[in-house]
């Protein structure tokens, strides 16, 4: 026991308990309402217009943005309409909504994609619709356009460490070929001397199935210790190839890729069969469903069709809070008339006891929160002073080393919102100055 | 407009651990009990009666400046209730309700309301409002009631009258005979009747440290502090250990979050000087008992003592970070 710091993060184990159910497609809803994303002033357009016939992977939205995803039809049917409807975050976007007539035709004019070098694996990145996680839809090709030679390592972020996802493990278990595959063809053509595949050591089985696909020397599978979080960017860098990062940097400038495992997987899929992102897999879970299990959806899906699917809410309960994400990192919806989108790997759904997380009492100096942080922070510290707005004191605290886990405001005995608050500190515009992360 | 109930929107992390600050103070409750039990068969009713009441006192004052100084109510929190049990077992057992009240008044209105209330007491208050008793009351304070269960040797050694008895510290300080280790790990002696059973401060301080609620480096440095100096004064150091208010402080009222370091080296440190003050207090300076100083000046030096540790381990912990 080492008496001068404590074990960072925090273990959550047990909360695992859709491990070993396979990835199960939903039955194909009635309509499917696609959201298009925008980036601030940019948006993707829709290409197609009411009573339009498209079918699976037909491209129905760019923009003249690079950086946004262009979107494809999940389903083959008819665009019913072209509306506004309320997006995840509260606010309203434009969704083009398809009535699937049940036939599920592929797109006839799709080509193989070519990726022989830099440039064309770049454009089909970018054709093939695939984000990187999370809810702005950047296109995967960004991530993959660093500047030429820069690189030398890729990782794959194989890591599940939130509680109650599982649906990577599942998925990898089901295409570790492909992963290896997309390794491979990830490596040639952008250069990249060397593969880490990064997960945890709870994983095993994925973990050996990936060993004996990956006979070469370049492809290595690193194992993580199985507490949260372990898959953030920063920590990747550190535990998977040794390399911290500066605050403020980010990894391509310790010459690093990194690369989730779903995203890796769909691009090279779309490498091999010309379809494009279409579904995404994710885990349903909470105390308020009744079957929590791993499903495929297509783009577009409504959440009140997953929710039925899944056994819907539990006799007895409702639903108090419902989660797109994993619980310790993911986004609270405000309604359940929603429809999925891309980049997300969890829906929980909470009853109204879960919901309250209890009322926020004065800081007793406890400091669980700074022998949890896995980057050596101090929440308390940021926190109180940015309820003063010390402006000084925060820039000597590293704030942009915070990766947004959790885990301080997860242990808090006095529920203070830990990380929110430091959240809250990087967004200022006091302190964006001081660093990019 | 659907009729539905709304959903609740709050940022993440969605999930919780347990322990909150109310949970963590049931446990030091929980653990304070084993002494209050051996007190009460040793001291009689008396023992508990004086307990309740700080603890009714502690309470009662803090629900009334909170609503003085226009704050919530934070009662519930029950950390009115360790401090009065912690100032209750630093008293003697027969010492009168009126100077108990005084006493929880100071703990909680001054060292603490009046400062921010939990969380930012510059001392811990129940320590502090034992020492501004012994100051104030110093005749009562030091009229230990006889404990019934004390060996016949001690007794008459002490030349006691039958009504009142000194403790093993004073005893030590007039160079008369000691009870051995055993008398002080049981409670066959006299003192605060919050400090004369070692043993039953050491179960719960072991359940605490098995319940996480404390580390053990306070513990260990402190104790290991007091061993050490006591050896290279060449007394017994067992007795030092048992004897007085190292087991109370070293458990109870020096890991007091709030006013010890945060740190790991830092609380080291703290132990550290916690030990040294309270040997050389009781060897060489004219009051019996050095804890209940000790701890107080260690507590005051605690913001310099994690000003100079947490650079080491704060933001500044990871290769190739910025200082």
């Amino acid at each position: 026991m080492d008496l001068f710091k404590t074990e960072s993060g925090i273990k959550l184990n047990k909360y695992k308990r859709t491990v070993g159910m396979a990835v199960v497609p939903v039955s194909l809803p009635e309509r499917v309402y696609i959201p298009l994303p925008s980036d601030g002033e940019y948006s993707c357009r829709p290409l197609v217009t009411q009573g339009d016939q498209v079918k699976m992977g037909t491209l129905i939205a760019d923009s003249d943005n690079i950086r946004l995803a262009p979107v494809h039809s999940s389903v083959s049917g008819r665009v019913e309409a072209i509306e506004n409807r309320p997006a995840a975050d509260g606010s309203e976007c434009l969704h083009i909504v398809i009535r699937t007539d049940g036939r599920q035709d592929h797109e006839e004019g799709l080509e193989l994609p070519k990726a022989e070098d830099r440039d064309s694996l770049l454009k089909a990145a970018r054709a093939s619709g695939v984000t990187e996680d999370g809810e702005e839809c950047i296109s995967i090709a960004e991530s993959l356009n660093f500047p030429e030679g820069s690189a030398d390592t890729l990782i794959v972020n194989a890591c599940e460490t939130e509680p109650y996802l599982t649906s990577e493990h599942m998925t990898i278990l089901a295409h570790a070929g492909e992963i290896a595959a997309g390794c491979r063809t990830l490596m040639s053509c952008l250069g990249i001397g060397k593969t880490i595949i990064a997960l945890e050591e709870n994983k095993k089985d994925a973990a050996q199935l990936l060993k004996s696909c990956t006979s070469e020397d370049s492809i290595s599978i690193a194992l993580l210790p199985s507490s949260y979080p372990h898959g953030t960017a920063r920590g990747l860098c550190r535990e998977a190839a040794g390399k911290e990062l500066p605050q403020g940097a980010s990894p391509i400038d310790a010459g690093i890729v990194l690369i989730g495992v779903s995203a890796l997987l769909k691009l090279q899929q779309y490498l091999e069969t010309g379809m494009p992102l279409i579904t995404r897999s994710f885990t349903v879970e909470g105390n308020a469903i009744t079957k929590a299990m791993n499903i495929e959806a297509p783009i577009g899906t409504e959440i009140p069709e997953i929710l039925s699917f899944c056994g819907g809410i539990k006799k007895g309960m409702s639903l108090g809070k419902l989660i797109l994400g994993g619980p310790l990192t993911g986004k609270t919806l405000p309604g359940v008339d929603l429809a999925i989108g891309k980049g997300f790997s969890g829906l929980i759904c909470f009853d109204e006891k879960y919901s309250i997380t209890g009322r926020e009492t004065a800081c007793i100096n406890c400091g669980r929160c700074i022998s949890v942080c896995p980057e050596g922070l101090m929440p308390m510290r940021i926190a109180k002073a940015w309820e003063h707005k010390r402006f000084g004191i925060l820039k000597e605290l590293d704030i942009f080393r915070c990766t947004g886990c959790g885990c301080c405001s997860y242990i808090c005995p006095a529920r203070k919102p830990l990380s929110f608050e430091i959240a809250q500190a990087k967004a200022s515009p006091e302190m964006k100055e001081g660093g990019v992360q | 407009m659907n009729t539905e109930k709304k959903l609740t929107i709050s940022p993440a992390p969605h999930l919780v651990a347990r322990t909150d600050t109310a949970s963590i103070h049931k446990d030091v409750i929980i653990a304070l009990l084993p002494q209050l039990l051996v007190s009460t068969m040793i001291f009689g009713w008396m023992a508990l009666v004086l307990t309740l009441s700080c603890i009714a006192f502690s309470v009662t004052f803090e629900w009334i400046i909170r609503r003085v100084l226009g704050r919530s109510s934070t009662i519930g929190d029950l950390s009115a209730v360790i401090t009065g049990m912690i100032l209750a077992y630093s008293l003697p057992a027969s010492l009168p309700l009126w100077m108990a009240a005084v006493g929880c008044f100071t703990a909680i209105v001054i060292v603490k309301q009046v400062f921010g209330g939990l969380g930012q007491n510059f001392a811990n208050p129940a320590n502090t409002a034992r020492i501004v008793l012994l100051l104030s009351f110093s005749a009562a304070m030091n009229n230990w009631p006889v404990n019934s269960r004390m060996s016949q040797a001690i007794q008459s050694a002490a030349g006691l009258d039958g009504v009142t008895g000194p403790t093993p510290l004073m005893l030590f300080a007039e160079n008369k005979n000691l009870p051995g280790t055993l008398d002080l790990l049981l409670g066959r002696v006299s003192g605060p009747l919050g400090e004369i059973s070692a043993l039953a401060l050491l179960l719960g301080g072991i359940y605490l440290l098995h319940k996480k609620v404390i580390g053990p480096q306070i513990p260990l440095s402190f104790i290991g502090t007091v061993a050490v100096m006591s050896l290279l004064m060449g007394i017994d150091p067992l007795f030092q250990i048992c004897a007085g208010g190292v087991m109370l402080g070293a458990f109870f009222i020096a890991c007091d979050y709030t006013t010890s370091p945060i740190t790991g080296l830092g609380k080291i440190i703290y132990g550290i000087g916690c030990g040294f003050f309270t040997m050389i207090i009781r060897v060489y300076a004219i009051y019996p008992e050095g804890v209940p100083f000790a701890i107080l000046l260690m507590n005051i030096l605690t913001p310099l003592i994690d000003r100079l540790t947490l650079k080491k381990t704060g933001a500044a912990n990871r290769k190739g970070g910025e200082n």
